[in-house]
């Protein structure tokens, strides 16, 4: 069953900014843009590596590792060497929370 | 018993800090290691797919005292097997603070040393100091050296020279329920031309995540003397909430031959790693491993095989099936030194991924240092195929039936190198998983 989860406040993020949470045994990536926030699993798809490390430039993010790109807001790959795209979650926020939409 | 990557151990309890001189520095060096060495960056070698932070906790107010049923139930299932006699002894490790010998009396007159590391200590002072600490040392890596530290108790198993125990010796390791860690160890001298079967089972842990994990980490040390024959398989079946790190190291010398059998099934999050260090000519390792992950397992597996010497030969075949959303990580070193030459070396890394959703990552590796070597290497990845599932259909086997039947197949070599009295239990393991199906 898929519930919304507190993840974290929104000033722990601020714009052009992304930070790490687990939770329900998924790594997430929740990122804020110019444009609000969103939430990508925080595993490049080509290595497994976490991306909370790497570099977040309007709604891109870039893999530390070996410099896969992806779009923040579907999860498309847009850079090499990934090619298999990543998760996206639905994020909604309420006053000063972040909840993130995953399943149990 | 919160996660805390930046733990240190502070000073060793004085209930630890017992036995000669040699043994409380080598601890004190291994606590100084552990708090000395840095965290392993995640995308170092052996770290890519699994966070290091899973394995750091506060553990000042670990318990490791409380113990699930299901440990009663498994040590009458071997002292039965002891009692028929499929099983040679039975010893049991309760998170190193109780350890039990069942049914050895017999091998004690044929010279065969079985007892808790403490009394070896003691008793068999000699031996435990020229090889305790010598295949895993506080410099093996950080989480080697936290085992080095503050392990309780561990078990010593010593065969003299021309021995052989024809029947298996089982050891049956318990964790800790929630919120407890344990730190098994394991030291094993096998003499010139002396033999034995050992099984090396981790079970117990923590089935609640909510009410706190456990967690285990764990050292086996072994060592098979020239012409020697040594048959090791560890069974991991730990419960669905804890985190296990086991470090094996095994060193075999002139002539001798190592089987190891790395059975996992158990744990949420499990990284263990195998390692044979083969020292003189004609020794030869075989690594046939099994892996079955469910749910959101999450296993970091890796195998190295040593050649320190010339006209040495090895194998390795492990095979990994998944399902739910499971994740495998394999790595598998075969390296072989500059001087070793006339080296045989294959590995082979099988993954079957029953549906989407899992995933496995495969990385085999070699460091050839000569030319004067035949070696391979192959991995294969992949989900059933869709034709032997249609032949089967075809025949009007039912499409779960088939698939079970497909993963029995795939597993079926590496179970037929199990131990009798064991195969049985393995058995029940893989069809469990594959119940659902």
């Amino acid at each position: 069953m898929a519930d919304f989860r507190k993840v974290a406040a929104v000033a722990d993020i601020p714009v052009g900014t992304m930070k790490s949470v687990e939770v329900a045994h998924e790594r997430i990536l929740v990122c804020h843009t110019e444009t609000g926030f969103f939430a990508v699993a925080d595993e490049c798809s080509h290595d497994s590596a976490p991306m909370g490390n790497g570099h977040l430039h309007r709604n891109e993010v870039t893999c530390p590792r070996h410099g896969a790109r992806f779009d923040i807001t579907s999860g498309a790959v847009l850079g090499p060497p990934a090619v298999v795209p990543i998760d996206t979650f639905e994020v909604k926020v309420e006053g000063e929370d972040i909840f993130i939409l995953v399943e149990d | 018993m919160l996660q805390n990557s930046e733990y240190t151990i502070p000073d060793i309890s004085p209930e630890l800090m017992r036995g000669p001189q040699w043994l409380r520095d080598l601890r004190n060096k291994a606590r100084e290691d552990f708090n000395q060495a840095p965290l392993p960056r995640r995308g170092l070698h052996l770290w890519r797919y699994t966070d290091p932070g899973k394995f750091m906790y506060e553990l000042n107010d670990a318990s490791d005292t409380t113990y699930g049923d299901n440990y009663d139930v498994v040590e009458k299932i071997e002292r039965h097997h002891v009692d028929e006699g499929s099983l040679a002894g039975l010893v049991t490790d309760l998170g190193g603070r109780e350890i039990k010998r069942y049914g050895t009396e017999a091998l004690a007159e044929k010279g065969v040393i079985i007892m808790p590391l403490s009394e070896a200590i003691e008793k068999q002072h000699d031996l435990v100091e020229k090889y305790l600490y010598q295949a895993i040392s506080s410099q093996t890596g950080k989480f080697e050296a936290m085992n080095g530290a503050l392990w309780n108790d561990g078990i010593f198993v010593y065969v003299p020279n021309g021995q052989v125990i024809e029947q298996p010796l089982h050891l049956l390791r318990e964790a800790g329920m929630e919120n407890s860690a344990t730190f098994p160890r394991l030291l094993v001298v096998v003499g010139k031309n002396a033999g034995l079967t050992l099984v090396d089972e981790y079970g117990g842990g923590s089935m609640d995540e909510d009410k706190g994990i456990s967690f285990v980490n764990g050292a086996v040390e072994i060592f098979g003397l020239a012409e020697s024959k040594v048959r090791y398989v560890s069974l991991q079946r730990q419960t669905s909430a804890t985190n296990s790190y086991l470090t094996h190291r095994a060193q075999i010398e002139q002539g001798a031959s190592m089987l190891t059998i790395p059975l996992v099934f158990g744990g949420s999050l499990c990284k263990q790693n195998f390692g044979v260090r083969l020292n003189g000519a004609g020794a030869h390792s075989d690594i046939y491993g099994l892996l079955f992950g469910s749910m959101r397992q999450h296993f970091d597996n890796h195998t190295l095989h040593h050649h320190a010497h010339g006209s040495t030969s090895s194998n390795i075949d492990f095979k990994v099936v998944l399902k739910d959303r499971a994740q495998s990580a394999y790595t598998g070193l075969i390296r072989i030194e500059n001087g070793a030459r006339n080296c045989e070396a294959y590995q082979e890394n099988r993954n079957l991924l029953l549906n989407p959703g899992t995933k496995a990552q495969t990385i085999p590796e070699l460091e050839i240092l000569n030319e004067d070597v035949s070696c391979s290497h192959g991995a294969t990845l992949g989900s059933i195929d869709q034709e032997s599932l249609f032949y089967l259909q075809a025949r009007g086997i039912a499409k779960n039936e088939a698939v079970r039947m497909i993963v029995s197949g795939f597993v079926t070599t590496t179970l037929n190198r199990v131990p009798a009295d064991l195969r049985e239990r393995i058995g029940t393991f893989v069809a469990q998983r594959l119940e659902g199906i």
